[in-house]
């Protein structure tokens, strides 16, 4: 769990905070319709770009309550976890997730809320992903190499790019907006 | 949501982003009675006359680690304090105003912005990434120059020797 929202606290207040967390992203998923396969398909035909539009918003919502936290000194950014980038597995990665995703209508969080509302087509994706992870688990070694290639550390897009950390979070906020609004054009133009 | 609840939304996050990229960057400024650490770095490289630095922590503590030229706050009397017309005072994180009470006729009396852990990190042993562009390597050589000039290393961070590989996963 990553700090500092519960900081240094026992496995268990971890584990309670990440249940909660947990519920709550499954609840606003829910909440948003997400946890139909037609409607996350909807994305593809261009009827229906709810998905992007849930997530780009999550996204700057996130970005901006992190920047303005952070800045006002109310969070230590230092203590949040950066997950580490490798570019060539994580990039076949996202083309599998991507071909996952188109064939089966739900995403990991997706298929959990579906399955909980019980949709039967979300208890066969968990199914699926689980037994995917069981597998990469045990195959892991054998492409272990691979899988570790393209390391980059913690890398973040104002280290990339060279550009102050504020230019960066204006330009998402931007590309974001640009993105609601080439979204609804393209629903018009779909119905 | 009705379009006129998005707009207003949209605005907000428009303003929010805007007033992010001139504020720059994240970490919170120092504040009106702060100096940040790279700043009292040059003033003490250059000498800069009037200058006193304090150690505002324990004895212990400044015997183990500090800046240069500091002296300890117990140390200092009304004597020393004669042709000194800016002090800068720091402890482990945020010097607290009340230790310097005393100092009440010193024009001018700051503290070090993020304390001692601030000097070390920025100045004594900043970080530059092996993956940098030619621009950011070119900002880290003054850093670089600064570090050695108070006997700290540069550091440089190669990402390919990240700790162990979290065996992770994180999505939507």
């Amino acid at each position: 769990m990553s700090a500092p929202l519960i900081g240094d606290a026992s496995l268990g207040a971890s584990l309670s905070a990440a249940v909660a967390l947990g519920a709550g992203f499954g609840f606003a998923l829910e909440r948003a319709g997400l946890g139909s396969a037609r409607k996350l398909i909807g994305q593809f035909y261009g009827r229906d770009l709810a998905v992007m539009k849930v997530m780009f918003s999550a996204l700057i919502v996130a970005m901006l309550g992190v920047f303005w936290l952070s800045r006002f000194g109310l969070l230590d950014l230092r203590a949040v976890y950066v997950p580490l980038t490798y570019l060539w597995p994580q990039l076949f990665g996202a083309l599998l997730f991507g071909a996952g995703l188109v064939i089966a209508g739900l995403c990991p969080g997706t298929a959990c809320v579906a399955a909980a509302t019980g949709r039967v087509d979300g208890m066969f994706v968990v199914l699926g992903f689980l037994a995917g992870m069981v597998g990469v688990g045990l195959l892991l070694d054998g492409f272990a190499a691979f899988y570790e290639s393209g390391a980059h550390g913690a890398w973040t897009l104002p280290e990339l790019t060279g550009f102050p950390y504020g230019a960066v979070v204006a330009a998402v906020v931007v590309l974001a907006l640009a993105a609601f609004a080439g979204a609804e054009w393209i629903e018009r133009r779909v119905r | 949501m009705n379009r006129h609840a998005r707009s207003i939304l949209a605005l907000l996050a428009l303003a929010s982003g805007t007033l992010a990229a001139i504020a720059g960057t994240v970490a919170p400024p120092p504040a009106t009675d702060e100096v940040p650490a790279a700043e009292l770095a040059q003033w003490i490289r250059d000498r800069r006359p009037g200058l006193l630095v304090v150690d505002v922590r324990s004895a212990e503590a400044f015997d183990r680690d500090r800046l240069p030229g500091a002296r300890l706050l117990a140390d200092i009397d009304a004597d020393a304090l004669r042709s000194v017309d800016t002090v800068v005072a720091y402890a482990d994180a945020r010097a607290d105003p009340a230790e310097l009470r005393g100092m009440s006729n010193v024009p001018r009396v700051l503290r070090l912005h993020g304390g001692i852990a601030a000097w070390n990190e920025e100045v004594l042993f900043p970080v530059l990434r092996a993956d940098a562009s030619a621009r950011q390597q070119r900002d880290f050589a003054t850093r670089a120059l600064l570090s050695r000039y108070f006997g700290g290393s540069p550091q440089l961070l190669d990402p390919g020797a990240s700790p162990a590989r979290g065996r992770s996963r994180r999505g939507c």
